[in-house]
């Protein structure tokens, strides 16, 4: 390889360490850590190793098709079946917005004072700026290059000195010894979190944009293995940081003003503002990313001109839903809706509606008329299958049993 | 389109290689998707592909025939063509697949109606996008 190449790879790397961390993981991660300990250490990992499949899958459908995953289904199965995950993925990205806008609205309160109820449309008008001003490389790099901040918590989960073989046996599946109902719901929010969709558009969509080819198929693996396997590592770190910090003294993990603690301390006081500041960070990048999410997701479906690297002048719808879609998702802070809830709810919604979009997306990765001889092998297929089914299944048991009560917690 | 190597000539299938795919004019711009396609029935003859259709009424039609319905009297309403969808006669089709090569200009297609209208409209309305 190299070196303009291994920078390249590296940047990439980089940028998904950055960009892995938003109010998902955080909010789904801290609360698995209070309540369980680190039992729920393997869920993250599952979740981390399904979404290094589904990046590599989406990026190698780009450089072989040009073309990217939502556009690609259209075609394959017709609009009948798309127009099924297009609502079912737009609801999930409005919800999954809100939390996002809640987190980084939320981060300003920690560093402020003043209510994120305050701090909502400032919020959604950066992020908006970012994206009607930005380029992709912007978003792509400079966003989740500054996300490197969420280091921090890597940082506290050392200097914590939890008992690393505990540590390492949470990566082997348990069944729960108490507060069943809340442990699956757990698992769920936590694979919607680590396996998010819009992870996977946003990366099959900026693939197409810098214009990849079949030459960038090993690149894609090592960004795609390295960048999200360190992501998957800085989510461990949250839930370690809450396990040390929040679970013995049974501490809740239900705002972020709790939350806050797994870093303060370790880290001391002046840690609180850096919280504040990674949440904010985390969360404004996702923001960027999901509400772009849904206008790729409705522009390439609909054939209309997209493309973060052009002028909205070009782009009108394209530039006109992102908008919509991130103004319209500051409505949940605006009515002062609890954004750690929407956000464990939003994740569990997640996982519910996986199967819409990875099952086809499987049919897509072994179709030679998309893939050409790069198609997915048996191992590959099995895994992504199962899991994804095991999943939804789950999600289908878990949900109700959450918002029914089922849980004591 | 698929080449059978048998010496028969290639194979269009509409659904597959017609039906959903991007449409482009000459210049590489998109101009919607093929959301129908029209056939005319002449008698005795076979049947004729006659034209692509794009357009959010046509979209909905295929749906349900009472969500097409709906969908053509909002645009009767509201809609910058009265409801109609676009049409693009099929012998303006240059080439298939991946995607449809229109031998159109958007510029000049009122399958950009709606783009003219929102940059007009909003987008120029945008400090700094004039």
């Amino acid at each position: 390889m190299n070196a303009r190449k291994f920078l390249q790879v590296a940047l990439g790397i980089v940028t998904s360490i950055g960009g892995f961390l938003e109010a998902g993981s955080i909010a789904t991660s801290a609360q698995a850590g209070a309540g369980f300990q680190f039992r729920l250490i393997w869920p993250i990992v599952l979740g981390t190793l399904l979404l290094i499949f589904l990046i590599e899958m989406s990026g190698r459908l780009a450089a072989m098709s040009q073309k990217p995953l939502p556009a690609a289904v259209r075609e394959r199965f017709g609009f009948n079946f798309f127009i099924v995950p297009l609502i079912a993925g737009c609801i999930v990205d409005f919800l999954v917005l809100g939390s996002e806008v809640g987190g980084a609205s939320y981060g300003l309160q920690l560093v402020t004072g003043i209510s994120f109820r305050v701090w909502a449309i400032p919020v959604v008008f950066a992020a908006w700026l970012l994206l009607w001003n930005g380029t992709f490389g912007i978003i792509e790099y400079g966003v989740s290059t500054l996300g490197l901040i969420t280091l921090v918590f890597a940082v506290a989960a050392v200097k914590l000195r939890p008992d690393w073989l505990h540590v390492a046996a949470g990566v082997l599946p348990t069944l729960p010894q108490h507060h069943a109902a809340n442990y699956w719901f757990l698992v769920v929010s936590i694979l919607g979190a680590t396996v998010s969709p819009f992870l996977f558009n946003f990366y099959s969509s900026g693939a197409v944009e810098d214009k990849w080819t079949e030459k960038q198929l090993p690149e894609n693996r090592l960004t795609a293995a390295i960048g999200m396997s360190f992501g998957g590592l800085l989510s461990i770190a949250v839930l370690v940081c809450a396990a040390c910090v929040l679970f013995p003294n049974a501490s809740q993990a239900q705002t972020y003003d709790q939350i806050q603690q797994i870093v303060v301390e370790p880290l001391g006081p002046a840690a609180h503002y850096i919280f504040g500041a990674t949440l904010f960070i985390a969360c404004l990048g996702a923001m960027t990313e999901v509400s772009l999410d849904s206008a790729y997701v409705c522009a390439q479906g609909f054939g209309w001109n997209w493309g973060e690297n052009k002028s909205p002048r070009d782009t009108p719808q394209f530039s006109l839903l992102f908008s919509f879609f991130l103004i319209s998702s500051a409505i949940f802070s605006l009515l002062g809706v609890s954004p750690l809830g929407l956000t464990i709810f939003s994740m569990a919604f997640t996982t519910l509606i996986l199967p819409l979009i990875v099952l086809p997306f499987l049919v897509l990765m072994n179709d030679e008329h998309y893939i050409g001889p790069h198609g997915n092998g048996w191992f590959t297929n099995s895994v992504v299958f199962f899991a994804i089914l095991l999943a939804s299944i789950l999600a289908l048991v878990a949900i109700p049993l959450e918002i029914f009560g089922a849980s004591p917690s | 389109m698929t080449h059978n190597p048998h010496d028969e000539p290639p194979r269009l299938h509409l659904v597959r290689d017609v039906l959903d795919s991007a449409l482009k004019d000459r210049n590489e711009e998109p101009l919607g998707r093929a959301d129908r396609i029209v056939i005319a029935l002449h008698g005795d003859a076979p049947p004729q592909v006659v034209s692509i259709e794009t357009g959010s009424s046509a979209l909905a039609a295929r749906l349900s025939p009472r969500l097409g319905r709906a969908a053509h009297r909002l645009g009767r309403r509201f809609g910058l063509r009265r409801g109609r969808p676009t049409r693009f006669r099929w012998s303006s089709v240059t080439s298939i697949g991946p995607d449809l090569h229109l031998d159109i200009d958007k510029s000049r297609s009122p399958a950009s109606l709606w783009e003219r209208w929102l940059l007009r409209h909003i987008i120029r309305r945008i400090p700094g996008m004039k």
